[in-house]
Formats: structure tokens, C-alpha cells, sequence
């Protein structure tokens, strides 16, 4: 009976170890098939669950000014966007958007008409725009966040800066020019959440490398809008057909302002025509007229064929060239080179012309860089002509003395007084200095780049001396002189030719100025263009008050020092008391006006006055007057004030 | 008995680790929580940030401040003789 029972036992046994055996069997396989072949799957699955996404909007980088000042910056805004299959109501919503968002009612009802499952019905909306679509709780209708390019200083420096699409991507200027540095990458970012929806975690930072690049100019927003404002008051006045005004460092090539009329604001860049966003400073030639005689004067005096003491006969204003005749605007005689120059004789530029040559006055061009391009990191570029020797006439060539028969940008000209005013260098101009991290540092920096030397530095400050004759008395440009400052430069007025006749005409010029100050150690070189000024169109008179304003507000705003001494207007008024004094009488109190402390302390010491000194500077006021009774034991006050 | 103290032992230990495990992954579900809003926070005052930056470009341009100074305060250009130049 016990063997019986023992049995049973160890049957019960056997059979539950082989139960408990077969159900670990099941499990491993199930355990298998789970982990080993259908795991991939099911973990997506499941991270599926329990993951999510967050998409960052791509930035956009900050282009700054040279002194670290936003020019363009952009920040999120949103975008409303349309389902227009779960839209019922087509009209009513189309009539409730376009009268929230200020757009065209049909143009919304086209939008959610569409056959598309997705439709952009107004991007980058206000947030007011975006709370009121909110509360209208249309079906079908949503927003998401976009980032928007702002230009903070609207039409100034807009020419240089150019702007970014809607979609982010730059499409003029620097913007277009530095696209890859400038934009941004959409940013996914993964993050895990807990059963009711809520974020937990996202799987890691932002990525240092998905970050855009800032850039940082070299123009100077200051010096820029003074040179927009000062060339939109002149286009307006002389009913110019457009205008340039360039401001550069003349010792780095750096870009302080370029200014263009007609202008545009980049923020509304769609509201103007495609000619209006050109930046005519580089992608517009011109033929450079009388500003070219700065060039010839280089290089004759650099040949050494003339000096500034050569005198050359300028034919009373007649002159027979190659069958045609030349006339200068005012009949002149024998003339010094420098009196050529400062009244632009055409006749006298010939003759000075004759004796370079024209095949050295032909390389001396290239060498000042005209018909090539100057490498401006900017697109657009144009090199402007300047024909080969051999296929010029022989008329050709002599009117190429007061540039006729070549073409240059604005650019290519204000670099070439650039090299003058430097001492002989033509510099590469550059209009980024520097490509920034999101931290500030510079991972790409620009400098000066000397082309070539084209003539020694003393040929340059020659050059510069008489270029100084063409702004005083008697000059083609007195109104370019700037109060305080010795200022060079050279007008120029050229006729443009009329495409129909295929000739010069008769009532269309472009006037130009360009120069430098202070002439002794030019700080800045300003180039002025105004195409086809109506009325007088001479660049001494419609192009030389542009560079004075724009000069004078520039060299202030640098800090460039007059050389002209000025003193305030009372010590003005005062000094002139000073220096004739009334003799000193004893008994009498002394007169101590325009005088400096030291003198006024040795004067009160010899004639045993009490002195309180106020202030520095020289004497500009005392009490009591002079001449009056003095009384004993009391002092005689001067106040001082330093001469500005 | 011995065995009966070693088994409390070794149930107090799991016990313990076990609090520890829990305690540990709500800290860390915690700190999640924590890290998330703090990420989100700094977006948007990175964002905030950019748009004050770009107030204060839009209010330090120099057409804005000009017509500032010269409607509002009255003011003017200096002329070359009004400024002085400090060393």
C-alpha cells in the first residue's frame, strides 16, 4: 500500500515538473519570438507610444554693424494654415479670415477651395491677428510658429544687407551673398512623455552645429543713414533718375555706407519693383567723365612727363582732334597742371594726356583697377569696360583723357580714389568683417588686402595737393569743402549716350564727386552719383553738397579731428577785447580778458591783485570790471572756459 | 534561528533596495519634469530675448532717434565750430 502510494507521489511529481517545464518552454519561445524576432518592431511600436517630437523653427543669423548693432535679427511669429477638407463652411470661414487677417476674401475662399489637404492661408501674422483667428474657433484652421527677418533700420544700408524669402533663404546682398553661414536648420528634437501626454524628457540639447553663424559688417549704420538721407534730398531736389554715395576706409577697403536712390524697405521687400533692390554701387556702370583727369594727373606725374608746374596751352577752349573738335566749357590759355585739374580743362587734360601716352595712360587704368573687378564679397559684381588700346580710335583715345569710351562702377571708382588718398595702395574692398558663433567669437575674420601699388606715395600726396584746388574758390566744386577740414576730390559731369542715336546726349549726365578728407590724412573717401540730375547738371553743383553733408557728419561721427582751430562763439566775441587791453592804471582794476591763468596769476602778482581763478581756458570774464575803482583786501574773480 | 535572522536580514535589504529603486526613478521622473519646463523656458526667453533686441534695434535707429531728437527735444546738428574733440 506505501509503494502504492510512493508511486503516485512520484507520478504527481514527474507530471508537475514536466507541466512546469513545458510552461518555461512556452514562455522562452514567446520570450523569443518577442525579443529576438519581432523585437525591432515592437520597440518602435512602443517608443512610438511613449515618444514624441518638438521641431524648432530654423533661426536665421543676425547680421550686425560694425559696432555690434542689430541690422537684421529674426524671431518667431505665427503662421495661420487651413485643412480645407475638414472645412465645411467654405465662404462663411473665408469671409471671417480675410476680414481678421485684412487680406482678400477671394483669395482665402481660392485658398480653401483647393484640392490640397494642407494650404498657407496668411504667414507670419501679428500675435494680435493670431489671438483673433484663435477666438473665431474655426474648424480646420490652425497656426504654427515661424521665424520672421526683421531689418531694424528699414531702408538704410537695405541695398547692402538685401533681404530672406518668407521660407528663410537669403536672396539679395549679404543676406544671398552669406546664405550658407546666415541660415538656420529645422531642429527635431525627440522627447519622451508620460501616459496623459505630458513632456518628461528630450533625449538631448540643441545641437551646437544645427546653430546659424552671425556676420558681422563693416558698414557703420550711422554713417550709413546719414548718407542715405543726405543722397535722397539731392536726388529729390535735382529730380535725379537714381544715386550712390559710397563711403570707404581708404587705408582698409572696408565698406563704412553705400547708399542707393531709389531705395526699398527690406521688410516689405515685395511692395517695390526688382530694380529698386539692386545694388547700383556695384551692379551699374557709368561712364566716369571728368573724374578720370585724377587718374591721368596720377600717372602722368608718376611717369614723370609733367609737374604740378607744367604749364600746357589749353587753346582757348578749341581743340582739333583726330577731325573733331573739343571744346572746354570756358575758353582757357596756358594753364599749370594744377589750374587743369582744379577747373577740369578738357583741352588741358589732352595735352597732358599727349604727353603720358596713350598706351601708358591705357595700363595706368588697369593698374588704378577700372575694367576689372575689385573682388567685393558681393553678388552682382560688374568690371564695367575698358576697351583693349588697339581697338580705340585714335579720337577714342584722346577723349579717354576726360573719360569718355570706358565704364566703371561706383565702386571701382571710389576704390581708385582710394588709392590716391592712401598713398598709392589699391586695396580689395570687403563688406564682412567677421563671421560670428552664437557665442560671440569669431570663426572667420576679413582684413585689408592690397591689390597692387599703383603709384609711390609721393606721387599720391602730389596728387592729393592738387585735387585740394579743385574744392576752393575757383575750383569746379567750392560746395564740396567741408568747414574744418582740407578736402581733395574731383567733379565729373558725363554724358550719357543716347541707345537710339548712338551718340552723346545733349540732356542727359550723370554727375559725379568723389574725394577724400581730411586731404593731409584721409580718414574716409566718399563717392557721390547722381544719374541724369535735371536742370544744372554739373557735379560740383548737385554731387559736392552731398559729399560735404555726408563728410562732415561722418568725419564727426569718427571723430577725425578739424584741422581749422574754432572757438566758441562768446569767446569769439570776447577775445577781441582781449587782445587789444586797456593799459593798466594803478588804482584801477586790471583787465584780464583773453588771457590764460598763467598770465593772469603773473599780471596779478605784479600789480599785487588778490586773483580767484574759476574754471581753465582762457579769461572770459572777471569781476569787478575792468577799469573800475579797486578796493582794498578785496579779490578780483576770473572766470575761465576752455577755446573748443 | 540564525537562518530565520539571515532571512530577515536579506528581506530588509531587498525591502530597502526596493524603496531605494522607487525612490530613485520618481526623482528621476521628477527631475524630467523639472528639465523639461526649464527647456522650455529658456526657448522662450531665448525667444523673448530676441524680440527685445530687436525693439531696441528698431528703437536705436538712427532715422528714429533723429526724428526723436529733432521733433520731440528740439535738437540739432552741431556745427563743426560747436564740438570739441576730447583727447
Amino acid at each position: 500500500m506505501k509503494s502504492k502510494d510512493n508511486k503516485w507521489v512520484r507520478i504527481r511529481i514527474y507530471v508537475t515538473g514536466v507541466f512546469f517545464v513545458l510552461v518555461l518552454c512556452v514562455i522562452f519561445l514567446r520570450a523569443y519570438q518577442l525579443q529576438i524576432l519581432e523585437g525591432n518592431r515592437l520597440s518602435s511600436l512602443a517608443r512610438e507610444n511613449y515618444t514624441g517630437s518638438v521641431v524648432l523653427m530654423p533661426q536665421r543669423g543676425t547680421i550686425f554693424d560694425r559696432n555690434g548693432k542689430e541690422l537684421a535679427i529674426s524671431i518667431e511669429v505665427g503662421s495661420v494654415y487651413a485643412y480645407p477638407e475638414a472645412i465645411k463652411d467654405k465662404t462663411g470661414t473665408a469671409t471671417l479670415l480675410a476680414k481678421t487677417l485684412r487680406i482678400n476674401r477671394k483669395y482665402v475662399l481660392e485658398k480653401l477651395r483647393s484640392a490640397r489637404s494642407f494650404v498657407w492661408v496668411k504667414r507670419k501674422v501679428t500675435p494680435e491677428e493670431i489671438k483673433k483667428v484663435g477666438e473665431l474657433k474655426l474648424s480646420g484652421i490652425d497656426f504654427t510658429k515661424e521665424s520672421r527677418r526683421y531689418y531694424a533700420c528699414k531702408e538704410t544700408a537695405a541695398h547692402v544687407i538685401g533681404f530672406a524669402s518668407q521660407d528663410n533663404r537669403g536672396l539679395e546682398g549679404i543676406e544671398l551673398q552669406y546664405n550658407s553661414y546666415l541660415e538656420g536648420q529645422e531642429i527635431k528634437l525627440t522627447r519622451i512623455h508620460d501616459a496623459l501626454g505630458r513632456p518628461l524628457l528630450f533625449d538631448g540639447l540643441r545641437k551646437e552645429n544645427h546653430d546659424p553663424f552671425n556676420v558681422r559688417l563693416t558698414i557703420d549704420k550711422d554713417i550709413s543713414y546719414n548718407a542715405r538721407k543726405a543722397l535722397k534730398k539731392a536726388v529729390e531736389e535735382t529730380g535725379a533718375k537714381s544715386g550712390v554715395c559710397i563711403v570707404l576706409r581708404p587705408q582698409t577697403g572696408e565698406i563704412l555706407a553705400i547708399a542707393i536712390v531709389p531705395e526699398f524697405n527690406p521688410n516689405i521687400f515685395w511692395r517695390y519693383k526688382p530694380q529698386d533692390w539692386r545694388n547700383r554701387a556695384v551692379t551699374d556702370c557709368y561712364e566716369p567723365g571728368s573724374t578720370l583727369k585724377a587718374f591721368l594727373l596720377a600717372g602722368a606725374l608718376e611717369q614723370g612727363v609733367i609737374t604740378p608746374k607744367t604749364i600746357l596751352n589749353c587753346e582757348r577752349g578749341t581743340y582739333r582732334v583726330g577731325g573733331y573738335v573739343i571744346h572746354d566749357s570756358k575758353p582757357y590759355g596756358m594753364l599749370r597742371v594744377s589750374d587743369i585739374v582744379k577747373v577740369s580743362s578738357n583741352i588741358g587734360a589732352i595735352k597732358m594726356g599727349q604727353r603720358l601716352g596713350a598706351g601708358r595712360f591705357h595700363s595706368c587704368l588697369k593698374r588704378f583697377g577700372f575694367g576689372e573687378r575689385t573682388g567685393i564679397d558681393f553678388p552682382g559684381e560688374r568690371a564695367g569696360t575698358l576697351k583693349p588700346l588697339r581697338e580705340t580710335s585714335l579720337l577714342g583715345q584722346n577723349t579717354l583723357y576726360f573719360g569718355q569710351g570706358i565704364s566703371t562702377s561706383p565702386l571701382q571708382l571710389a576704390l581708385a580714389f582710394g588709392a590716391i588718398a592712401n598713398g598709392g595702395h589699391l586695396m580689395k574692398p570687403f563688406i564682412v568683417k567677421s563671421i560670428l558663433d552664437q557665442h560671440g567669437k569669431a570663426i572667420r575674420e576679413f582684413g585689408p588686402v592690397v591689390r597692387r601699388d599703383v603709384i609711390s606715395p609721393e606721387t599720391a600726396r602730389t596728387v592729393r595737393m592738387i585735387l585740394e584746388g579743385v574744392t576752393e574758390e575757383g575750383g569746379t566744386a567750392p560746395k564740396a569743402a567741408i568747414e574744418g577740414y582740407r578736402v581733395a576730390g574731383k567733379t565729373g559731369t558725363a554724358q550719357k549716350v543716347d541707345p537710339a542715336e548712338r551718340t552723346y546726349s545733349d540732356e542727359k549726365f550723370v554727375a559725379f564727386f568723389g574725394g577724400f578728407a581730411p586731404s593731409n590724412s584721409p580718414a574716409v573717401v566718399i563717392l557721390v552719383v547722381l544719374d541724369e540730375p535735371k536742370g544744372t547738371p554739373y557735379g560740383g553743383i548737385v554731387a559736392a553738397p552731398v559729399f560735404r553733408e555726408v563728410g562732415y557728419l561722418t568725419l564727426n561721427h569718427l571723430s577725425v579731428k578739424p584741422s581749422t582751430r574754432y572757438s566758441s562763439p562768446r569767446p569769439v566775441q570776447r577775445k577781441p577785447k582781449a587782445t587789444v587791453q586797456s593799459p593798466d592804471v594803478p588804482g584801477l582794476v586790471p583787465d584780464m580778458q583773453g588771457l590764460g591763468v598763467r598770465d593772469v596769476l603773473n599780471k596779478s602778482r605784479r600789480l599785487g591783485v588778490r586773483v580767484v581763478v574759476k574754471g581753465s581756458g582762457f579769461a572770459v570774464e572777471q569781476s569787478p570790471a575792468a577799469g573800475t575803482p579797486m578796493r582794498n583786501g578785496k579779490s578780483l574773480t576770473v572766470t575761465f572756459r576752455p577755446p573748443c | 534561528m540564525k537562518l530565520f535572522r539571515l532571512s530577515a536580514i536579506m528581506l530588509l535589504f531587498f525591502l530597502l533596495a526596493g524603496i531605494a529603486h522607487v525612490w530613485v526613478n520618481f526623482k528621476r521622473t521628477q527631475m524630467g519634469y523639472t528639465l523639461t519646463q526649464l527647456k522650455r523656458e529658456i526657448l522662450e526667453m531665448e525667444e523673448y530675448n530676441r524680440k527685445l533686441k530687436l525693439e531696441i534695434a528698431f528703437l536705436k535707429s538712427p532715422e528714429f532717434l533723429e526724428n526723436k531728437a529733432i521733433k520731440e527735444f528740439g535738437l540739432q546738428h552741431p556745427s563743426v565750430k560747436q564740438i570739441v574733440f576730447l583727447p
